[in-house]
C-alpha cells in the first residue's frame, strides 16, 4: 500500500484528483483511486543510470584524447567527442 | 468490465501460442494466436529505448493498441513493469523481476495496481534453469503462473533453435480470478524480456 510519509504527490489528468503514490511505483504509473486512470508518476534522479552515461562519456573522451595524439590534429579530438556525445545525448533523450 | 477490450479474443482465450517474429531487425515482434493458428493480437517491442516499451495491438497492422507496457526504470535489476488497457487508460497491474533470484532461476512477481503481490511467474525446475543459463540455452523454459499460490497457468516454450515460440495455457483459472488484461501483459513482457536471453 502507498506510505504516507514516502509516497509521491501526483495529480490525475482526468479528474484533477490528488493522491500519493506509492514510493516504488517511481518513474511508473499510478492508477488514480477515484477514476482508475493510469498516472504517469515521476522517475526522478537514477544514480546507476548517470553513472554508466559519464562512464560512457569518460570513454568517448579518451578515445578523442587517442584521436587527436595519433593525428596530431586538435579538430580531430574535437570532432569524435562531439560524435561520441550526440549518440550518447540521443540515446538519453530517448528514454 | 464490458469495454471494447475486455471483449476481446485476446482477452477471452483460456490459451495462447506466442511467436516470436525472426525476421525483426530492431526491436521485437510476437504474433498471439489461438489454437486454431487463427491470430488474435500481435505485439511489438520499441527498439532504441532505453526504458523498455512494450505493445499489444489487437491486429497485424497495429492500428489499435490493446495493452501498453513500461519500464519503470532505465537501469534496475529488479525492474518494474506497468501494465495499462490502452483503450480505457486504466493501470490493471505490473510485474517484477526478482532480481537476485532471477540469476539462476527465472522470477517474476505479479502486483495489483496498488503495488500488492498478487501473484508469481516462476521457472519450472532449478536444475534445469542451471543447465540453460550455464550450458546450453536450447532447453525449452516453462514457467508457472501462480495466484495467491494457487497454480493458474502454465508458459511452456517449444523446442526449436530459430523461432521463441511458446503455449500459454490459463485454463486452469476457471473462475477468471486474474484479469486477462494483466495475465496477457504479464505473458507478452515476459517472453519479450526473457526470450532475448534464447
Amino acid at each position: 500500500m502507498p506510505s504516507p510519509s514516502k509516497g509521491i504527490p501526483v495529480t490525475c489528468e482526468r479528474c484533477d484528483c490528488a493522491f500519493e503514490a506509492a514510493a516504488s511505483m517511481r518513474g511508473g504509473v499510478a492508477a488514480c483511486p477515484k477514476c482508475r486512470s493510469a498516472v504517469a508518476v515521476k522517475g526522478g534522479f537514477e544514480p546507476l543510470f548517470w553513472a554508466l552515461v559519464g562512464g560512457g562519456l569518460t570513454v568517448v573522451a579518451l578515445a578523442a584524447l587517442g584521436v587527436a595524439s595519433a593525428s596530431g590534429s586538435v579538430w580531430a579530438g574535437i570532432g569524435t567527442f562531439a560524435f561520441g556525445a550526440a549518440i550518447t545525448g540521443v540515446i538519453v533523450s530517448s528514454s | 468490465m464490458t469495454t471494447a477490450l475486455a471483449k476481446h479474443s485476446v482477452l477471452e482465450l483460456d490459451k495462447l501460442r506466442i511467436r516470436k517474429n525472426f525476421w525483426t531487425i530492431f526491436g521485437a515482434k510476437f504474433r498471439i494466436f489461438d489454437m486454431n493458428e487463427g491470430l488474435v493480437a500481435t505485439s511489438k517491442q520499441k527498439a532504441f529505448k532505453l526504458k523498455e516499451d512494450v505493445r499489444v495491438y489487437s491486429d497485424e497492422a497495429m492500428a489499435t493498441e490493446l495493452l501498453t507496457m513500461s519500464a519503470r526504470q532505465v537501469v534496475d535489476f529488479s525492474a518494474s513493469y506497468d501494465i495499462v488497457d490502452a483503450v480505457t487508460g486504466e493501470k490493471v497491474g505490473a510485474i517484477r523481476r526478482r532480481g537476485m533470484k532471477s540469476i539462476f532461476k527465472d522470477e517474476w512477481v505479479i502486483l495489483d495496481v496498488e503495488d500488492v503481490a498478487i501473484g508469481t511467474i516462476k521457472e519450472d525446475s532449478a536444475g534445469l534453469a542451471f543447465l540453460r543459463r550455464f550450458l546450453t540455452n536450447l532447453i525449452p523454459q516453462r514457467f508457472e503462473i501462480s495466484l495467491d499460490g494457487e497454480p493458474i497457468g502454465t508458459i511452456r516454450q517449444f523446442f526449436n533453435p530459430f523461432v521463441y515460440s511458446a503455449i500459454v495455457d490459463l485454463s486452469a483459472d476457471r473462475e477468471r480470478k486474474i484479469d486477462r488484461r494483466l495475465a496477457v501483459g504479464a505473458v507478452v513482457l515476459l517472453l519479450a524480456i526473457e526470450g532475448r536471453q534464447s
